[in-house]
């Protein structure tokens, strides 16, 4: 229970779990199968059950490797293909493996995943080097009234803006009630940080994933990298947001030339970045807009073929998809037989670095799940899903197998944190701050600026010195505003939006300083102004944090010469 | 922008709406005990809110186009504009 204090509500835990989405829950119920003594408190911006960047918002499909899966085979062909050496290979090989513990862990808590007749888990033949297999959409209920039901408290409706920190260690968070802005103060052996990837807001189910861990951790002094890999894309219909996965198959210009050919590998597995650049060509040239034809998207598709979401008995995701569906039918923005489509920006940046164990760089703070995909290494040189759809909701999954042993070890062996109270007065002054100007800019207006330098594909897709620049400059001006100008209106959900704001300002700052360091092109980093991929000069990570108040960019070198698969 | 509407003579006070809006959209009256549609400007159109609805009081209605940046301004892609 918690404790008024003078600056605010105290609760004490011994594991802190900020972000009650899948991860967050997959992580507090491992802790209670592994230590059932220690304490388990997750923080949750909405309600926990229902959260998440992709959860229970997505198609529900997980990225498995099972036992008969080749891992050699797939090693070879994602370093090739997808991350384009760029990857720890080890930790390839390890996160493959852990994905079979995912779906035993999964199973035991109850969670149905989708398997044939001879008991194997369902793929898709299209797909031949993994198992693309699928739970229910009502997974998120069922973990988190498992977790309660094992004592993991919850408290919701709480935003976590700042880490509390002595001695350099993590040692708790602070935040804010979003109903009536009770201050809230979370002191902690140790803290896990599962609060999802920036993707600024630009595409509406990926709405909530804001950067708060992110930006809490690099303030912190956590170290971030792999940044420049934040600019992940689907297709999308222009006017009402729908994705088209697998769309890049059904694309023609205005002069009815059919795309793929000319930018697409034939039956790629996911999206890449060629037919982004190409689509912005075709309309560059004059040949635009981008049109799209429904029934092309089950050609050389092997997502879409056979009916992809629909493939599976799962009745909550059917409501789910079909409701989607019936309003896209009925309120859909355009009606033509060819309907424009334009890159639907996600984003997916996770830069925060962790080791194999989602140890990040500051003791007594652990990281998993999008948060971490670039910064941990595994992914190489492209953001999340990584072109292998459904492993955006595994790695939150397997992250957490990955990183509850080191977790409840040195749980169970730390003493009890002291917080500083100076720092957590000092935060609650800063966090409030905004409550102090009555008017000013709107953060959804200031939000909105930010998305006009983040989405765009002069920003997004094809860059350069000049372009990054530019957006930089926008940026520093934003960070400046969220800090000054920017106003909630005396509203506690505006306040949230300030510090958002402020968040995914912080995030478009590293994304694109290390988009500016690497001059080179690689993956899904592409520089009109450095063409190609320069391997003797950028085969490493570049790295960034917070010291003395301001970025330091370094890089990481990584034992190339003993991974397994070699450079072409 | 998107609305979402709900019928409160049909509305039962369960909250699930409530619960489910994971943007922060919908909020609860302790005092009438129903929902209140506060901030739909966040909304998502996940459409989960309706969907948990267990006596149908919710609608979800996509206001579209959605506003976003111009992915390709006319002054930087001109000739796509001259036809």
């Amino acid at each position: 229970m918690a404790k008024t204090k003078s600056t605010g509500d105290a609760f004490s835990t011994d594991i802190l779990i900020i972000g009650g989405g899948f991860g967050g829950l997959v992580m507090a119920n491992r802790i209670k199968d592994l230590n059932p003594d220690l304490d388990v408190l997750i923080v949750e911006k909405a309600t926990t059950g229902f959260s998440g960047s992709v959860a229970n918002k997505g198609a529900g499909v997980l990225w498995v490797m099972q036992e008969d899966d080749d891992i050699d085979k797939f090693r070879d062909y994602y370093v090739r293909n997808h991350g384009y050496y760029l990857e720890d290979q080890e930790l390839l090989e390890k996160v493959c493996v852990t994905s079979r513990e995912m779906v035993e862990r999964l199973e035991a808590w109850g969670i149905q995943i989708m398997r044939d007749d001879n008991g194997k888990l369902v793929r898709i033949p299209e797909l031949p080097l993994w198992s693309l297999c699928a739970c229910d959409l009502d997974m998120m209920d069922k973990l988190r009234k498992a977790a309660v039901r094992r004592g993991v408290k919850v408290v919701d409706k709480t935003q976590c803006v700042e880490l509390l920190t002595r001695d350099d260690r993590v040692v708790g968070a602070v935040g804010f009630s979003i109903l009536n802005g009770t201050y809230r103060i979370f002191k902690s052996k140790s803290v896990v940080a599962a609060t999802g990837s920036c993707c600024w807001m630009v595409t509406n189910m990926w709405t909530s994933a804001r950067g708060d861990g992110i930006a809490a951790a690099y303030r912190a002094g956590a170290e971030m990298r792999n940044a420049e890999f934040s600019n992940f894309h689907n297709i999308g219909l222009r006017g009402n947001q729908s994705c088209q996965v697998g769309g890049q198959y059904a694309l023609y210009n205005d002069d009815d030339e059919y795309l793929a050919s000319k930018y697409c590998k034939d039956n790629e597995a996911d999206i890449d970045i060629g037919i982004l650049l190409g689509m912005e060509k075709e309309v560059m040239d004059g040949k635009g807009p981008i049109g799209f034809e429904e029934p092309e998207l089950f050609v050389q598709n092997a997502l879409a073929a056979g009916g992809f979401l629909f493939r599976w008995d799962r009745p909550v995701a059917k409501k789910f998809w079909e409701k989607l569906f019936e309003k896209e039918g009925r309120y859909m923005a355009d009606r033509s037989w060819r309907p424009e489509v334009i890159p639907a920006f996600l984003g997916e940046s996770g830069p925060v670095k962790v080791d194999h164990s989602m140890r990040t760089t500051l003791p007594g703070l652990w990281a998993l799940g999008s948060l971490t995909r670039s910064g941990s290494g595994w992914a190489g040189a492209v953001p999340t899903p990584g072109r292998l759809r459904g492993s955006g909701l595994g790695w939150a999954a397997i992250s957490a197998l990955m990183g509850v042993h080191s977790l409840v070890e040195s749980t169970a062996d730390a003493s009890e944190p002291l917080i500083d109270e100076g720092q957590a007065t000092q935060f609650k002054e800063h966090i409030f701050a905004p409550m102090k100007r009555h008017k000013g800019l709107s953060p959804r207006d200031s939000i909105f600026r930010l998305k006009e330098v983040i989405s765009p594909p002069r920003f997004a897709v094809r860059k350069s010195k000049e372009r990054i620049e530019e957006a930089l400059t926008t940026v520093k001006e934003i960070l400046h505003q969220a800090e000054t100008e920017v106003s909630p209106a005396n509203d506690w959900h505006m306040l949230g939006l300030c510090h958002d704001l402020k968040n995914m300002a912080q995030c478009a700052d590293i994304y694109y300083n290390s988009a500016l360091t690497r001059t080179e092109s690689r993956g899904w980093h592409y520089r009109e102004d450095f063409p190609n991929r320069d391997d003797k000069n950028w085969r490493k990570w570049i790295v960034i944090k917070q010291k003395d108040g301001k970025m330091a960019i370094s890089t990481d070198t990584f034992p190339f010469e003993r991974y397994k698969t070699k450079a072409e | 922008m998107h609305t979402i509407k709900i019928d409160m003579e049909k509305c039962n006070g369960c909250k699930q709406c409530y619960r489910a809006c994971f943007v922060d959209v919908i909020r609860w009256d302790d005092a009438a005990k129903k929902p209140i549609v506060k901030y739909p400007e966040e909304c998502a159109t996940c459409n989960w809110c309706e969907l948990t609805c267990p006596v149908n009081a919710v609608e979800v209605i996509p206001g579209n186009p959605v506003p976003i940046p111009e992915p390709y301004p006319k002054s930087f892609y001109p000739k796509s504009y001259a036809k």
